[in-house]
């Protein structure tokens, strides 16, 4: 009974699927062509939804430009249809490609862009667009726009009214369907990681700017689709496709319906289109009462109706039972052959920001097999020259060389790719996700397939299976094994660490860079992580571990580099350093009490 | 007057005295208009005229249903398929807003249901189709009226023309540059405003740089306010001539009589500033009932709709019929005297009318009758 319980909870969006097919049921007989003329502005809207789903719900990205490549697509067909008498054959596939083509042109500028300035830059393109429409009046009518459009057909065949509907609905399902697939996948946990910390992203070498480079073309394509077939219902193209309104539509539908969740756009488009047909009796309050519908949809689910389920499902029955069996795999490991090149190399690396010197001209190599200790007071430049070496932080001059490859002023993705993993002086995990997923999703790199690759598998994806199963192997190694299922946010601050270490060495680098590793840890777990990096230094793994702690850094260390003001003063074996007077004014001030502060560095 | 005339003055005449009879036939006349959105004050107007038919037809038995298309096409077509679901009716009042009607063009004929209108822009009228009837003079008509007023009245010859950037400024200002062509008048400067801009001192400092002799207007009803107000402050010294927005009594509602002085506008009618003792009743009664100025706008389409109820009253029963008698038929209403002319075209006149500074009703300076046949 429970599992038949579980089972339909844990499928909740397959019978908001259902409901909605009941609905669908319930209005085709009793008001034929107007259920039908809705019920296909529904799917249309849907469609939308969905494609808005990847650019905003997976990869987060917060783009208003998905109502203006609604309206290029709705373009596109009118002109195709009026021009060349082509039919939903190629206007629809046109509406796609050129959609997906203007958004790739976008992509280049607006994609460096993050937060409010992509917003503001995508609603930039979007107020473009419409201008074009208003103004290029020998090409789109300007604000008359285009009439006569035949009604959608394919194949040979006129699909009005009941055809077009279903021709709609079947886009729906797939795209649907596709969505469902991506955020089972492999690139959906990495999009779900990417969405929740971006540099939780990074450290799990998720290829961001590529997947959201996907997720925006994807998104742009599918609402050109949505357009076109917009155009073919309504026989007429204006400006309006191009309007604002498109876009706070796509927007509710998301945000009310559920972020990045396939019922969520369906669900969302059937309350923008039906709500305010149900209101029509209300007149010229009917936008009124939408609005306060619409307030009331988020104040009483704040995640999304789909979301706000969710929540209740877990709350009732619990959380759904992980029952997948995982072989332990270890992954096919990176060639850590002995070699006299170093892994890393910085040469005369400087940086600086705005009048504060955050490195300057610092040189250093560390070979295969090292554990590098970095020293230095607060501000001394340490963060940064992890942030440089990683790709987070381009440095302005000099040069960084990884495994003999220069990667000065890569983003942190391609660093990544390069064999480079590290972990944050401030723990970045996915508070949300099983521990076992916050490793899982590091093996992205490692088993490649991306957003199109995984569109193209039917049924659970193979990949994040076995990436599950190689984390399991990972999260062993650092006795966090018994631990993968739990909330990776519940764990101890300790086991945190570790899990950002076993997220690191689930990408299978060359160099590791630890950020702060013991910082927060007892004394035993201090000792537990010593011991297994030792057992990483034999397998030939370079680290170079940022560490206030003295006692932990001084016993683990091959050599130590001291920095102070971005300079490196001081590099040497652990007794070395802790001897040199530099290293002592640096942390305690020359030639106060300079035996005090050898005293003090021991 | 012609005999004809007379049958609507009459009833609206007896109408205070008439007592609801029972109605010996009815119709089924949907109202589609644009109550929200930037054109909510119009399709109010829209709405109101063809409830006032209604109301005053009472041996009618009108069943009608107000439904608000919003701005866009889509909704217009989602209006048009709901009030499809108990059959289709009589007619349908179509919205007013041009890219709405052109959207409805196709299922109006498939449903066999005429359409009528009050819309002035785009081609409605010249896509073929049986079954759409325009009540309100389309811009060939009243922008060749505006820029004969300018040109042949006011003698104006260096012209500085402003519209909006959507279909009604685009469509006003395509009928406008023909007509000042044709009069050989000088267009010195011309601007196309969003609806949304706030600010009009930039484009009428820009405007003033030309040097015309004359503004002419093709804007909305609040921009035309919004400029209105800033060309008094600016002292521009220019008579202003502008689109139907301004005959409405909420644009003017919005300016202080003074700020009105001098400027004028082209219109299909203007019922408030009377003209016959049935246009007074006329105006009264739409008062009282909805306690707002009427427009030409609802004054079209209550013209409209009660020449629907007329074809009704004598034996049409069926789209089919009622379109018959639409297309053929002449009809007297309060604004002017309707007939197709061929496409659907009813209205063929148009008024300039203009504010004295005094108040804020306009008088109507100058009609001009049948203005594409008497060009």
């Amino acid at each position: 009974m429970n599992r038949i319980a579980f089972w339909f909870a844990d499928g909740i969006r397959l019978p908001l699927i259902f409901a909605a097919g009941a609905l669908v049921a319930f209005m085709l007989p009793l008001e034929a062509p107007y259920a039908i003329r809705l019920l296909t502005q529904v799917a249309i809207y849907a469609l939308l939804g969905l494609g808005y789903q990847f650019v905003f719900g997976l990869a987060g990205a917060f783009s208003l430009a998905q109502g203006a490549f609604f309206g290029v697509g709705a373009y596109v067909a009118a002109l195709a249809a009026l021009q060349w008498d082509w039919t939903g054959n190629l206007t629809l596939p046109a509406a796609v490609v050129v959609a997906v083509a203007l958004a790739t042109i976008v992509a280049v500028p607006v994609l460096r862009l993050s937060t409010h300035y992509f917003a503001l830059a995508t609603l930039g393109i979007a107020q473009v667009l419409l201008l074009l429409a208003i103004g290029w009046i020998d090409l789109t009518g300007g604000s008359n726009g285009l009439a006569g459009i035949a009604p959608l057909s394919l194949l040979g065949i006129a699909l009005d009214g009941w055809g077009g509907m279903i021709a709609a609905w079947l886009l729906v399902a797939l795209v649907g369907l596709a969505l469902y697939q991506v955020r089972g996948s492999l690139t959906g946990l990495a999009f779900d990681v990417m969405r929740t910390d971006s540099f939780a992203a990074i450290a799990a070498g998720v290829p961001v700017e590529r997947l959201r480079f996907a997720a925006f073309l994807a998104s742009a394509g599918i609402a050109g689709l949505a357009g076109a077939l917009q155009v073919h219902a309504i026989g007429v193209v204006s400006p309006e496709v191009l309007d604002f309104d498109i876009m706070v539509r796509c927007l509710v539908i998301c945000v009310v319906g559920g972020v990045a969740r396939t019922s969520g756009a369906i669900l969302g488009a059937f309350l923008v289109v039906l709500a305010p047909e149900l209101f029509q009796v209300l007149e010229g309050y009917r936008l009124l009462a939408f609005g306060a519908l619409l307030l009331l949809a988020i104040l009483f689910f704040p995640v999304g109706i789909v979301g706000s389920l969710e929540a209740l499902r877990a709350r009732w029955l619990g959380a759904t039972p992980f029952t997948q069996k995982l072989p332990t795999l270890r992954a096919p490991g990176r060639s850590l052959l002995a070699t006299t090149r170093p892994v890393l190399s910085l040469e005369r690396v400087s940086k600086h920001f705005g009048g504060v010197v955050a490195l300057e001209s610092v040189t250093l190599k560390v070979p295969r097999g090292e554990i590098f200790g970095l020293i230095g007071p607060n501000g001394s430049g340490k963060s940064t020259l992890v942030n440089v070496v990683t790709g987070l932080v381009p440095p302005d001059e000099g040069r960084v060389i990884v495994s003999g490859e220069d990667v000065t002023g890569r983003p942190a993705s391609r660093v990544a790719a390069c064999g480079v993993a590290r972990t944050f002086q401030t723990v970045h995990l996915h508070p949300d996700l099983s521990v076992l997923d916050n490793v899982a999703v590091a093996r992205i790199g490692d088993l490649p397939g991306g957003l199109f690759g995984t569109l193209a598998t039917i049924g659970a994806d193979r990949r994040l299976r076995r990436a599950r199963a190689e984390a399991v192997a990972v999260l062993d190694a650092l006795g966090l094994g018994g631990d993968g299922l739990r909330p990776a946010g519940s764990l101890p601050p300790g086991a945190q660490r570790r899990l950002e270490l076993a997220r690191a060495l689930a990408r299978n680098p060359e160099l590791v860079l630890l950020d702060e590793p013991a910082a927060g840890l007892s004394e035993p777990e201090q000792a537990y992580l010593a011991e297994r990096l030792r057992v990483l230094k034999t397998r030939g793994l370079a680290m170079v571990i940022v560490d206030h702690n003295m006692g932990f850094l001084l016993s683990l260390a091959d050599r130590i580099a001291c920095l102070d003001q971005g300079r490196l003063v001081a590099i040497g074996t652990p007794d070395q350093v802790r001897r040199d007077p530099a290293v002592i004014a640096a942390y305690i001030g020359l030639g106060r009490n300079g035996h005090a502060a050898a005293e003090a560095t021991r | 007057m012609r005999a004809a005339a007379l049958l609507p003055i009459i009833a609206l005449i007896a109408l205070p005295a008439a007592t609801p009879a029972r109605a010996e036939t009815s119709a089924t006349i949907p109202v589609l208009a644009p109550l929200t959105g930037f054109l909510a004050l119009e399709g109010a107007s829209q709405r109101n005229g063809a409830l006032l038919a209604f109301r005053h037809r009472p041996a009618i038995r009108v069943h009608s249903e107000t439904v608000d298309t919003a701005t866009s096409p889509e909704q217009a077509l989602n209006a048009f398929a709901r009030v499809l679901r108990g059959g289709a009716p009589t007619a349908v009042a179509a919205p007013m807003l041009g890219t709405q009607m052109l959207a409805l063009l196709p299922p109006a004929a498939e449903a066999g249901v005429p359409l009528v209108t009050v819309s002035g822009t785009a081609e409605i009228t010249e896509r073929g189709s049986p079954w759409v009837f325009r009540f309100f003079p389309g811009d060939d008509v009243v922008k060749a009226a505006q820029a004969r007023y300018v040109v042949e009245e006011m003698g104006r010859r260096r012209v500085a023309l402003i519209h909006q950037t959507t279909a009604y400024g685009q469509s006003g200002r395509r009928h406008l540059v023909a007509n000042f062509e044709r009069l050989g008048a000088e267009i010195v400067f011309e601007d196309a405003l969003a609806p949304t801009l706030k600010d009009m001192a930039p484009v009428l400092t820009r405007a003033r740089a030309a040097r015309p002799d004359v503004l002419v207007l093709q804007l909305h009803a609040e921009p035309t306010a919004r400029l209105v107000r800033q060309a008094a402050r600016l002292r521009l010294g220019l008579p202003i001539v502008a689109g139907s927005a301004m005959h409405q009594p909420a644009t003017a509602a919005l300016l202080e009589p003074a700020e009105l002085e001098g400027v004028c506008a082209e219109s299909g009618s203007s019922p408030i500033s009377g003209g016959s003792a049935a246009m007074e009743r006329w105006v009264a009664d739409y008062r009282a009932r909805f306690d707002t100025e009427p427009d030409a706008f609802a004054l079209a389409q209550y013209d409209g709709v009660s020449m629907v109820l007329d074809a009704v009253a004598a034996g049409a029963r069926s789209g089919e019929e009622v379109r018959a008698r639409l297309a053929t038929d002449a009809y007297e209403g309060l604004a002017m005297r309707y007939r197709s002319d061929g496409h659907g075209n009813m209205a063929h006149d148009a008024v300039i009318l203009c504010y004295d500074g005094r108040d804020r009703t306009p008088r109507i300076v100058r009609r001009y009758r049948d203005v594409l046949k008497n060009g």
